[in-house]
């Protein structure tokens, strides 16, 4: 069955229906704390409010996901937790700032923040590429994880590489096509799709 | 058609290799490889953003990495308040380098700046085999950073852990590690922060110096006052006594290090031995002592030890004066000419130290001394008027006080217990003589407010009030008496600190000439309670009024610490509104300007303190706000003894805990609350700030709370009802407290228990619409939507909302939150969970 663009696929959250499936809540986990977190920073919170959207969020949804049914058509995921983030990042941001500003600061604190929909759209690109980076090594060969970390830091050439592990070039466009593919399976199954 | 061309060619062109002419015929024919070209594009796209993610900084706010074209950074190795090392590539020479790059924060203030700019002079300065050289630097307005070569070794501590290496062996490397030290004395260069971790050692076991980023020029007279800097820096457990405390730092710090490091790698341990966790360097006092290092059994010659016990004393005039010094005693034991001298003053010096314990003591007598003599001179002044005994009265207190000075003394049991008799005399002494009571009031609710014992101070302030309405002869002492309440009168009754200040305003206006430094005191004081007025704090106006009476104060050369004290409200309120920058620079200033004025006990300058430390907690630069609450807690500790132990152990807690550190921050707060709770036991003393500080800390850190055990909290409760007895008002701080931790623990039925006594108390108290049942209900509204009783919730929001409209908060802070909360509520009974 095939998603529709950036839609959450289902599965992951079917499965954290049951509390005791530890190892979909560890995935949640692992995907979407930085992910709230580094949105949260993104939109201008302190670390420790940050931190503070974060965990609150993460409560939220657990208590929520319990009893939450996946419904393609009712509403993606990822703009029902945007919401739920952003209203988080308001309230602590109207918790902060309530207290009227003196004009003098107007401009040190007004430096250029992405607007809400950007932040969320980027960091949940990023968080989700992360996820699948750390994820990878499960799934793909020491030798071709090997050769792509080389590849993805840049440290060496690709002749480089031919030369360090006596393989030649094809291989090594092989190995990291195979795992660009891992990398869209996970994200595929995991995340959103490609 | 011809061939089709194998990955490579195909993967190159995808990466946007120009297309050779028969290449782009032999596309447009095979629709095969057109098909291949497409998704390696994709691919291509997909690897430059995983490029761009696995590249960058990890998750946590760091901006997008520096566009350091030349370099490419590979991975993190270590990140510090100031910036942050990155392992990386020099894409031109292919070789492997480390590069640092300034920390990059919102706030950053360009002072970070110059000290990351101060730091690549500094190392720009030096080349030694056993200093990393700089060996390229940012040019322009990029993003700061400089490039060292690529240092293939492992740190110090590690180093000595895997190798089986011989004492000499050990001592080579030793003595190579001082050279180089010593290299950067010569040059005028101090290292402040030398530490194992900071110490490369190669394969050919040559040590490398790394990390120059607290390091500070030498001035002319051969050191400098880290105050000036505004920050303190090194690390614990390697910092010498001097940092710790705040004093000069010269040369002998980097001694006092070298000699700890020494220590480690010559006999395998700390010198102050294994566990030294920070609460334990708050609570010891072992450092002021020169380490005793084991003789019995150990493989050092004495001579030696002799060298590391110097290196280590204590007190910078004692130490070996610069690294070279230490590198000439140890090169001479090395080549077998042991020391013949002996330290002789060591034990004249340890006598030193106990001798300055018995000052206290004499000190506490001649206090006693003194009031036994104020009772006779009492009698002997009852023939003049009212008006001179007070007068009187009130030098002989301040001269035994000023006698008394708490910080000279071990502790402040002995102070308290000496003015509650003082307050006695006076009260049966001095029946006839209301002007004369308030004046010894106001002298000893004074001292309590020095001593940070609010509660006390305002309980004796408030008789000295009484006293000084009875008598209305002492108008200057009646509008000190004002101000001070009205600064004590926080909370629920801020708006009553207004009217006082304003009355005190009013007085100091009438009887004092025109831009006296006391009426500027009154007036900063007013302005302060504008700023934190309980519900609708006006920061805008009490800043100007703040500022103005810090113009007032500096026009007329008011006293250096009411000027102090004056720039930390300022910082205060700078910090609420989140400008960091400005917040340190006023806080530095109160600081620097306290401690010139002989104040370093001084409420300003531990108020300074405070702030420096929240300015970098706030940052994230936890090493820094630890060691400014290590340099607090010690200032505490010498005005008001013990009793400071458990505030500092909730501060580092917290910063444990947002560090991450939930264990330490879990025992440092359980090891808070225990003395506590043994000290009110004991004393009964402010029970209502400790609690409020004990609640802030412990909900402050959402991690700490839930796994704090409760037992200590239950039992403190208990023994608050038998004190206070039931329905008291300093239950229902408890009572939220506990409520909290239910709530945490998902015990919402306990909580709401809990939450609902505390609602009564605040009714009986204080009526229906006091802002503490508002902020219950609220707080209930939230269990309710733990539950999913929204119903139960939105009737509660109502409730606050109405109290709000009806006292006219509709904005105010409790208000807005019952609002956030009411529309929350409104979303999730429609939302997707139903």
């Amino acid at each position: 069955m095939k998603l529709r663009a950036g839609t959450t696929r289902g599965s992951l959250l079917e499965r954290l229906r049951k509390p005791d499936d530890g190892e979909a809540w560890q995935r949640f986990f692992e995907l979407y704390a930085p992910l709230i977190l580094s949105y949260a920073l993104a939109r201008g919170l302190t670390r420790a409010d940050a931190e503070e959207v974060r965990d609150q969020t993460l409560e939220l949804l657990c208590r929520k996901l319990r009893s939450f049914r996946y419904d393609r058509h009712r509403g993606r995921f990822k703009a029902w937790l945007h919401r739920i983030v952003r209203a988080k990042v308001i309230d602590l941001h109207r918790k902060r700032r309530h207290l009227p500003l003196h004009p003098e600061d107007g401009e040190k604190l007004a430096c250029p923040t992405p607007t809400p929909e950007e932040a969320w759209e980027s960091q949940w690109r990023a968080e989700h590429l992360r996820y699948a980076l750390r994820r990878l090594r499960l799934r793909v060969s020491e030798r071709d994880y090997d050769i792509f970390c080389r590849l993805l830091m840049g440290e060496e050439t690709v002749e480089a590489i031919c030369v360090h592990l006596e393989i030649n070039a094809n291989q090594v466009y092989k190995a990291k096509a195979r795992v660009l593919k891992a990398v869209r399976v996970i994200l595929d199954q995991e995340g959103l799709e490609e | 058609m011809s061939r089709c061309p194998d990955d490579a060619v195909l993967e190159s062109l995808a990466e946007g290799s120009p297309v050779a002419p028969d290449l782009r015929a032999h596309l447009n024919e095979c629709p095969d490889c057109a098909r291949r070209v497409r998704s390696l594009r994709a691919d291509s796209r997909l690897f430059a953003e995983l490029r761009a993610v696995a590249s960058g900084p990890a998750a946590d706010g760091a901006p997008p990495r520096a566009r350091l074209e030349r370099y490419r950074l590979v991975r993190e190795l270590h990140r510090g308040s100031q910036g942050t090392v990155f392992e990386g590539i020099d894409t031109e020479t292919r070789d492997r380098v480390a590069v640092k790059l300034l920390a990059v924060h919102p706030l950053a203030s360009r002072r970070d700046q110059s000290r990351f700019e101060r730091e690549i002079e500094l190392l720009s300065r030096l080349r030694h085999p056993g200093i990393v050289p700089i060996v390229d630097q940012s040019d322009g307005d990029e993003r700061p950073f400089y490039v060292m070569p690529w240092i293939d070794g492992t740190h110090l501590d590690r180093f000595v852990g895997d190798l089986d290496l011989s004492p000499d062996e050990r001592l080579d490397v030793g003595l190579a590690i001082v050279d180089a030290v010593a290299y950067a004395h010569r040059s005028g260069v101090i290292h402040r922060d030398l530490k194992p971790s900071n110490i490369l050692v190669t394969a050919d076991r040559q040590p490398v110096l790394i990390d120059f980023g607290l390091a500070k020029p030498q001035d002319v007279r051969g050191s400098w006052s880290v105050t000036e800097s505004g920050e303190f820096l090194g690390t614990l457990g390697y910092a010498s006594p001097e940092q710790l405390r705040g004093g000069k730092v010269g040369t002998p710090a980097d001694v006092y290090a070298l000699g700890v490091v020494l220590c480690e790698l010559l006999t395998g341990q700390h010198p102050h031995g294994a566990a030294r966790s920070i609460s334990e360097l708050i609570e010891s006092t072992d450092r002021d002592r020169p380490p005793k290092l084991p003789r019995r059994g150990s493989l050092l010659e004495p001579g030696l030890l002799d060298i590391l016990e110097k290196a280590l004393d204590p007190d910078p005039e004692h130490r070996y004066a610069s690294a070279s010094e230490l590198a000439k005693e140890l090169r001479a034991h090395r080549s077998g000419e042991r020391r013949s001298r002996r330290e002789s003053g060591q034990r004249l010096r340890r006598f030193a130290r106990r001798h300055r314990w018995s000052l206290g003591i004499s000190g506490l007598l001649a206090m006693v001394v003194a009031i036994a003599g104020i009772v006779s001179i009492n009698e002997h002044l009852q023939a003049e008027s009212q008006r001179r005994t007070a007068v009187a009265v009130r030098q002989i207190l301040e001269e035994i006080l000023a006698a008394a000075r708490p910080d000279r003394m071990g502790g402040s049991v002995q102070i308290v217990d000496v003015l509650d008799q003082v307050a006695r005399r006076m009260e049966s002494s001095l029946v006839h003589a209301p002007d004369a009571q308030a004046a010894a009031r106001l002298a000893i609710g004074e001292t309590y407010f020095r001593l940070m014992m609010s509660e006390e101070a305002e309980r004796h302030l408030e008789r000295a009030l009484q006293r000084y309405r009875v008598a209305k002869s002492d108008p200057a002492g009646l509008a000190t008496c004002l101000t001070m309440l009205g600064r004590l009168r926080t909370g629920d009754r801020r708006e009553t600190a207004k009217g006082l200040l304003e009355e005190a305003i009013a007085i100091r206006r009438r009887t004092l000439p025109r831009g006296h430094p006391q009426i500027a005191v009154s007036e900063r004081e007013l302005g302060w309670a504008i700023a934190n007025r309980f519900e609708s704090p006006d920061i805008t106006e009490g800043r100007r009024r703040i500022q103005g009476a810090l113009r007032a104060l500096e026009g007329t050369g008011g006293p250096s610490l009411e000027i102090a004290e004056t720039l930390v409200l300022l910082g205060r309120l700078a910090m609420q509104v989140e400008d960091v920058s400005e917040a340190r620079d006023l806080f530095e200033r109160a600081f620097a300007l306290a401690e010139s004025a002989g104040g370093r006990d001084d409420l300003a300058s531990i108020h300074a303190l405070e702030g420096l430390a929240w300015v970098d907690q706030h940052l994230g630069h936890f090493a820094a706000a630890e060691a400014w609450l290590l340099r607090l807690v010690e200032s505490m500790k010498r005005l008001v003894g013990d009793k400071a132990v458990p505030s500092g152990l909730r501060r580092l807690a917290s910063l444990q805990a947002e560090q991450g550190q939930l264990v330490t921050a879990e025992d440092l707060h359980r090891r808070a609350v225990a003395q506590e709770l043994a000290w009110w036991q004991g004393e009964r003393p402010a029970v209502h700030e400790r609690l409020e500080e004990l609640r802030r800390g412990l909900i402050g850190d959402e991690h700490g709370a839930g796994r704090l055990e409760d037992a200590p909290f239950r039992e403190a409760f208990i023994d608050l009802r038998e004190l206070r007895g039931r329905g008291d008002f300093e239950l229902s701080h408890w009572l939220n407290l506990l409520a909290e931790l239910r709530r945490e623990q998902r015990r919402p039925e306990l909580a709401r228990e809990l939450l609902t006594e505390a609602l009564e108390i605040y009714c009986r108290l204080y009526g229906e619409e006091c802002p503490n049942r508002t902020k219950s209900l609220l707080q209930l509204a939230e269990l309710d939507m733990d539950q999913l009783r929204w119903t139960d919730a939105l009737e509660r929001l109502d409730t606050v909302l109405e109290v709000a409209d009806r006292r006219g908060l509709e904005r105010s802070a409790v208000a807005q939150e019952a609002l956030a909360r009411k529309q929350q509520c409104l979303a999730a009974m429609e939302g997707v969970g139903r």
